[in-house]
């Protein structure tokens, strides 16, 4: 018995002496950040040495330059940025960068779930508000919140397979892909192609939440109207109408009556960039954001690809707006968001721009050269002066090292769309599901696929909104 | 007399009507015991029954993120009954099951008992047999998609040409997706299984075959009387776990299919996932795995209260 009881009271003891010192520690860290504002961050989403190593010795004079003007802040820097699957357990257990680059698909959903810092004061007081273009805004933008600062967008286009355009005898006497001006010519040159070629002539991702986010450039073309607002700020269903009967017959077609697609039809965006890369598939409506990885992991020749703006519909021509942002951690106090947006404000994220913003984007894009990378002019601009935007594009201009002929993207020429501002996800996963209903079987009934995918997404999620 | 002594010691304490002197006596009677298991009950304190309990806690709460926001009650189990996929999720869980059952239940009973009957080169065939299970899950299931290439230039499709069938959609056909992908779950699983009933095979005392061989028992007699008698407790615990584990099966699912063809191989653990990283929310989440939960444990329940009446064969 004396044992134990000695025992126990070593025990005590040993526990006693911990919480003292994790106390005092807890409260010496108070008093130091409090007295001398020094904070610490985490920056996501740095340059692997391994396969960037220009970019990333170029981050490193960064940092340092950064570290000298701002000796108060402590920075470490991670490699990894964002995961959908792996963001929220990443930041409850703390392992999440404190900021971080993520696409356009998820402030809203992230807003959502209280794990990203409402941004607002920081973005008015340094003027991003007035300066970037209120459309993009909207993206990062829930219940007239900030919750990040995008950095660059992209809008969705059309690239072509020179070479396989070519054995199809469908470019011009500059060797300039003839590019279909609308769906249905598409639809007829995919189809040639296919003929010609034995090659699939369009592809399209049709699985998760992808087939549905793609599928909206056509549907938006063809004048289908998604979700409406009911008075009591609620949202339902409003796209069983001719006009989406008309875009899922014409995904129908494209399997049944033209034959256009490649043998496996359920793929996501990296499966039917996969196909492009292997040259499985002449056509694919994607970004020039993704052109890198097409030319980097499948070796595709980048003077053989040529980009150019999506068909028109049968009422407009719309291209869906993508992009990237900077998030923040939630759990950030308003000192280390100030210092996120410094280190943002040093790589040239600033809302009136100067000559070192474009030269900082000039060594950006040096080092993308060095590394290997495709460069093209940025395709949208997310700033409202123009000024801004023509003086970017000139330094971009330095640098292009793709066949300029061969790329014809241009934002003017078309209806740019975001996306729709409840339940997106879920809408793109409800008509990825009609996409493969109608793909898989030739007997399928548009009416009722419509039905059931308007009808799913009222009672799955609509209904279960707040 | 000793030992009797100490009996009835250890019977008095857990007899006292008092609970905290039982379990007060229990622990001082049995300190060394206990504090050799307590890394281990630690551990499954920490990470296996406090995330239970609060997975369950979490189901019937609102949550926003991974944060508990408010108790709701049944509310995450009512918006489970009234989506438009829980029931085939559910219908779809259970044939994973006899799929997988049909196609990989028998052959590592089988395929053991041939590998124990080879007096040369067994440990070869284990090998092989293994070598399956060795291969990263993700990567087998990139290759499995490969091979099931729907056109017909596939590899299955290109096997079937030659008999003049086909070519199959296999994993875009709602009809052949969930045989499919139990196919591929079997490939995965076969060699494992078969090395564990191989090792329960080989724990039978050799002498029973002998005399069975002098009493003129032949080939399917000495399986028929001996081997599967011996086997009876493993295959009881093989088909337990075998319905775990293919109910709620994911990885495959998720690779291979994302649950489609339009929810065609959409089960409970692909609906779970969803909740949780389609739609973000957690609580929905949770509930999808207790549902799934309570059914195993009530199957598991039945099965063994069912097979404990008897052994499996005869």
């Amino acid at each position: 018995m004396k044992k134990h009881k000695k025992l126990q009271r070593v025990v005590t003891s040993v526990l006693m002496a911990a919480m003292a010192v994790s106390f005092t520690a807890c409260n010496l860290n108070t008093a130091k950040k409090n007295d001398n504002e020094e904070v610490k961050i985490t920056i996501g989403g740095w340059p692997v040495p391994e396969s960037q190593p220009e970019k990333n010795e170029l981050y490193n004079k960064y940092l340092e330059e950064y570290k000298s003007l701002y000796p108060n802040v402590e920075v470490s820097t991670v490699e990894y940025s964002y995961s959908l699957e792996q963001f929220m357990s990443r930041y409850v257990s703390g392992q999440q960068p404190d900021v971080y680059y993520a696409p356009f698909t998820e402030p809203k959903r992230l807003a959502d779930t209280g794990y990203i810092r409402d941004v607002t004061d920081e973005m008015k007081s340094r003027g991003f508000d007035k300066a970037i273009d209120p459309q993009i805004l909207e993206v990062v933008t829930r219940d007239g919140k900030y919750y990040g600062l995008p950095t660059d967008a992209y809008m969705m286009g059309l690239l072509c397979n020179v070479e396989l355009f070519e054995k199809a005898g469908l470019v011009d006497k500059n060797g300039v892909p003839i590019y279909p001006k609308t769906y249905k010519e598409l639809a007829e040159t995919a189809k040639i192609i296919k003929q010609k070629t034995g090659v699939s002539g369009f592809d399209i991702p049709t699985t998760g939440t992808e087939g549905g986010w793609m599928l909206m450039n056509i549907a938006w073309s063809n004048g289908v109207k998604f979700l409406e607002e009911t008075e009591d700020g609620k949202y339902k269903p409003a796209f069983e109408t001719q006009e989406m009967y008309d875009t899922l017959q014409y995904i129908k077609d494209l399997k049944w009556k033209y034959n256009v697609f490649p043998d496996t039809v359920l793929n996501g965006t990296a499966g039917v960039q996969k196909l492009f890369g292997i040259k499985q598939t002449a056509m694919i409506i994607t970004s020039n954001v993704n052109i890198n990885d097409i030319v980097t992991k499948y070796k595709f020749n980048k003077d053989k690809l040529s980009f150019t703006n999506l068909p028109a519909g049968s009422k407009k021509r719309c291209a869906l707006i993508g992009g990237g942002c900077q998030l923040m951690g939630a759990n950030l106090s308003d000192a280390q968001v100030k210092a996120c947006f410094d280190w943002l404000a040093l790589l040239g994220n600033t809302s009136t721009y100067s000559q070192d913003d474009l030269d900082k984007i000039e060594k950006d894009l040096k080092a993308q050269q060095a590394d290997g990378k495709v460069i093209t002019r940025p395709v949208l601009s997310i700033w409202t002066n123009k000024e801004r935007t023509n003086a970017i594009n000139k330094v971009y201009d330095k640098y292009i090292n793709v066949d300029e002929k061969l790329w014809s993207v241009n934002q003017n020429d078309v209806v740019l769309r975001t996306e729709e501002p409840v339940a997106a996800q879920q809408l793109y996963s409800v008509l990825s599901n009609a996409m493969q209903e109608v793909i898989l079987d030739e007997n399928s009934d548009i009416k009722a696929v419509v039905a059931n995918a308007a009808a799913t997404l009222q009672k799955d999620y609509l209904d279960n909104m707040e | 007399m000793n030992g009797m002594n100490k009996m009835n010691r250890k019977t008095n304490y857990l007899s006292d009507k008092n609970p905290l002197r039982n379990i007060k006596s229990c622990l001082t009677r049995n300190i060394s015991g206990w504090i050799f298991m307590l890394p281990c009950i630690l551990g499954l304190i920490i990470f296996t029954w406090y995330p239970m309990v609060q997975g369950v806690y979490m189901s019937f709460c609102k949550t926003r993120g991974y944060d508990i926001v408010v108790f709701t009650g049944l509310q995450n189990y009512i918006k489970i009954l009234h989506n438009t996929v829980f029931l085939k999720a559910l219908g779809n869980s259970f044939k994973y099951v006899f799929w997988c059952f049909v196609l990989g239940f028998g052959l590592p009973i089988i395929l053991s008992i041939l590998v124990n009957e080879i007096r040369k080169g067994q440990q070869t065939f284990r090998v092989l047999m293994y070598l399956p299970t060795m291969v990263p899950g993700i990567a087998a299931s990139l290759i499995w998609a490969i091979m099931l290439n729907p056109g017909p230039t596939g590899l299955f499709n290109t096997l079937l040409s030659k008999f003049d069938m086909g070519p199959l959609g296999w994993l875009e056909d709602a009809k052949l997706v969930i045989p499919t992908i139990a196919l591929t779950c079997t490939w995965s699983g076969f060699g494992a299984t078969t090395i564990w009933y191989l090792s329960s095979l080989q724990s039978i005392d050799t002498s029973l075959y002998e005399v069975a061989t002098i009493d003129g028992a032949g080939f399917w007699k000495r399986v028929w009387h001996i081997t599967l008698p011996h086997l009876s407790p493993m295959i009881r615990l093989g088909i337990v776990s075998q319905i775990i584990g293919t109910f709620s099966i994911f990885q495959q699912v998720f690779v291979l299919t994302g649950g489609g063809p339009n929810n065609a191989s959409m089960n409970l653990a692909m609906l779970s996932y969803n909740y949780a990283f389609v739609s973000m929310n957690m609580g929905t989440s949770a509930a999808v795995g207790v549902i799934q939960s309570l059914i195993l444990m009530v199957i598991s329940t039945v099965l063994y209260r069912k097979t404990d009446k008897g052994d499996i064969h005869g």
